[in-house]
């Protein structure tokens, strides 16, 4: 059975005609929870589309709860903080007409003061009616502002605890009722509050099929949690170490004080890293701490920092330009020049038009680099690099870091695709016509260097940050081609609901008082194409 | 029979066809012939002169294109037709669906559909930069263990 989902569209939601709100929310029983509690509902996303309003019906404060959607072309704009309150004050500048909700039925048929419940999982938001009215003398809507702490007896800027939900659409299988029901669903957990209503008249839904489902970006991960600091590897961050590498060097207690050396190595070798990281900045410095090289109290504090820490470039959109099939694969390339990899090409039709970012996983320790190129925050693409250019704390340490350099720049074709636009054309099978003749042209075109062998040292002096290259074609095409020879189109329609030149790929014809002759000559001359 | 001699400067391929300059005239079919209608001969009273300003005819309920003119005498002049079948049933082929793959308009052609008939030269460059762009700061990480 495939899985079916649901959208929800407005719907609104009718408690009790003359009850208060807060009374009806008090008056579940506490010891007597409905039949279904909290667990039994799946909160569906989208939800807090929904916004919850309390409708003032007759005098004074008596109000029905219920919910409206949201009216896309019409959001409540005039929603503002309030420092004096902590909250939303929301309403209308008084000349304008009063903000309405888009409801599936279209009617309207109170007096209406819309309220705000901030869903985010973590607060929420309480309001206070300022004023008073009558069913014949509205409210005050340009100050009005809902105090539902009062009614759910929550302090003033109280703020309500996270697992606090209030007013969500959810839904659950009815086993009885072998149906799919659809509830508004109150729970305040920590004011031991927890209501459902189920949705009288039917919602609006669609039911979506298997494979149709909405799609799950993919993101990018987080940083790894568990790093060298559980294998008692300290990492520090600072503009320079020249005082620790005075007291390494300008005293004897250091050499003195070590103890417990490891076979035959000096102790600098406990100084497992010592590294230039090109972006400082993304790493975050925690609390100073004295450094510890072995069992030495250097006595010499610096900034402790992480292992890991990601870099986001941010994002970039690629336009399009011809609009048409030239803004994608094979006439247009996209790449990315990603500082400490190369030049990495992306997939066009995946990037065109969309928003293109590029994240980096740092390991400052080791200087592995993860960059993550996205498109529309989904990841679409992994490459890895090195980030960090050693500095040299001996002649063998520095020979390491020329030799490391060196192995880097021989393997740095396979951190880069080569060549230019040229090799990027894919060869199309068999293609007639202009499609092949134009990959053949590219190809003889020229290439042009790489920027590739830029990982370590070679790559702290390159560019810093992520460089997107377009190659775009120079469309030559004449510009009323589409009289001659029209667009390319597949669709199929009635010749009688289109104009100007037509050319039909398939056709049943049939055509009164027509000879046979007559329709084989007729189909093939609309085969080559006619002016309909 | 009557045959109504025209011109048309529209191609042939277009369905709905102007035509400028009627006249009728009368002619026979050529003696020894069976008629063709694809194809027909007609023999007709006009002088070759005057039938080689015509370039399209309508009899019959319908249309012809004029593919030949042959003077058989001084005022007779035969004429080879070939049916247009384009404008004599485009209101039949009008009633037809297709699957097309070409068309003029826009809005039922697919301008992102790749083109056969796109002409390119040259390429150039567009670079663009992220919206994180900065200059970044480096910093020197010093790794060590241990007593922490």
């Amino acid at each position: 059975m495939p899985t079916i989902y649901h959208k929800v569209y407005a719907m609104p939601w009718w408690s009790g005609q003359s009850l208060n709100w807060g009374s009806y929310a008090l008056s579940i029983p506490l010891d007597a929870p409905p039949a279904r509690d909290g667990s039994d509902f799946t909160f569906l996303s989208g939800a807090t589309n929904f916004f919850p309003m309390v409708q003032q019906q007759r005098t004074g404060m008596q109000l029905t709860s219920c919910v409206f959607g949201i009216d896309p072309a019409n959001p409540p704009a005039n929603v503002q903080s309030d420092s004096n309150v902590s909250g939303f004050r929301f309403g209308h500048p008084a000349e304008t007409p009063r903000l309405s909700a888009y409801r599936v039925d279209g009617e309207m048929s109170y007096n209406q003061v819309q309220c705000v419940y901030v869903m985010s999982g973590t607060w929420s938001y309480g309001f206070s009616l300022q004023a008073t009215g009558s069913y014949d003398s509205p409210l005050a809507v340009t100050t009005g502002v809902i105090e539902v702490q009062s009614f759910l007896g929550l302090a003033f800027n109280n703020f309500i605890a996270p697992s606090d939900v209030i007013l969500c659409l959810a839904d659950w299988w009815d086993d009885e009722r072998q149906t799919q029901q659809f509830a508004w669903v109150i729970s305040v957990p920590s004011m031991g509050i927890f209501d459902y209503a189920t949705i009288g008249a039917h919602p609006y839904f669609e039911v979506v099929e298997e494979g149709d489902e909405p799609e799950v970006p993919i993101l990018v991960p987080d940083l790894p949690t568990l790093d060298a600091s559980s294998a008692g590897v300290s990492l520090y961050k600072a503009g320079n170490f020249n005082a620790l590498i005075n007291y390494m060097w300008g005293t004897q207690d250091f050499l003195n004080a070590i103890e417990h050396l490891l076979g035959d190595e000096t102790p600098y070798e406990c100084i497992v890293a010592f590294n230039l990281f090109p972006y400082g900045n993304s790493l975050t410095a925690g609390s100073s701490e004295n450094i510890h090289i072995g069992n030495v109290n250097t006595g010499i504090s610096a900034p402790t920092c992480n292992q890991f820490c990601a870099v986001d470039f941010g994002s970039v959109t690629i336009p399009r330009v011809h609009n048409n099939a030239l803004d994608f694969a094979p006439y247009t390339v996209v790449e990315v020049q990603l500082p400490f990899i190369g030049r990495v090409r992306v997939p066009t039709d995946f990037v065109m038009g969309h928003s293109l970012g590029v994240v980096y996983h740092c390991d400052v320790l080791t200087g592995g680099l993860c960059a993550f190129i996205t498109v529309d925050s989904s990841v679409i693409q992994v490459e890895g690099g090195s980030c960090i250019c050693t500095l040299p704390l001996s002649a063998r340490t520095g020979d390491g870091a020329r030799q490391a350099i060196s192995s880097a720049a021989s393997a740095g074709i396979s951190f880069a695709t080569a060549g230019g636009m040229s090799s990027k054309v894919a060869q199309v099978g068999g293609a007639a016509g202009g499609i092949g003749q134009i990959a053949d042209a590219l190809a003889a075109k020229d290439s042009y260097s790489t920027f590739s062998n830029l990982a370590l040292a070679n790559g702290y002096l390159g560019f810093s940050n992520p460089v997107v290259y377009v190659h775009r074609p120079v469309n030559a095409t004449a510009s009323d081609y589409n009289v001659y020879q029209g667009y390319a189109a597949s669709t199929s329609v009635s010749l009688g609901s289109v104009s100007g030149f037509t050319r039909v790929k398939e056709i049943n014809l049939g055509v009164s008082g027509a000879t046979r002759e007559d329709l084989n000559e007729i189909e093939a001359l609309l085969k080559e194409g006619v002016i309909l | 029979m009557t045959i109504t001699l025209c011109n048309t400067a529209d191609p042939p391929k277009k369905l709905d066809k102007t035509l400028t300059g009627s006249a009728n005239y009368t002619g026979a079919f050529r003696s020894g012939d069976n008629p063709s209608d694809s194809d027909p001969v007609i023999v007709v009273n006009i002088p070759y002169a005057t039938a080689v300003s015509y370039n399209y005819a309508q009899f019959f309920g319908k249309s012809y294109f004029i593919r030949d003119r042959k003077a058989v005498s001084a005022n007779t002049t035969e004429i080879t037709f070939h049916k247009d079948v384009l404008s004599t049933f485009k209101v039949g082929i009008r009633t037809n669906s297709a699957l097309i793959d070409r068309q003029q308009s826009g809005s039922v052609g697919d301008v992102d559909l790749d083109d056969s008939a796109f002409v390119v030269k040259r390429s150039y460059l567009d670079t663009y930069t992220l919206s994180g762009y900065s200059t970044p700061s480096a910093t020197i990480v010093l790794g060590v263990t241990g007593t922490i």
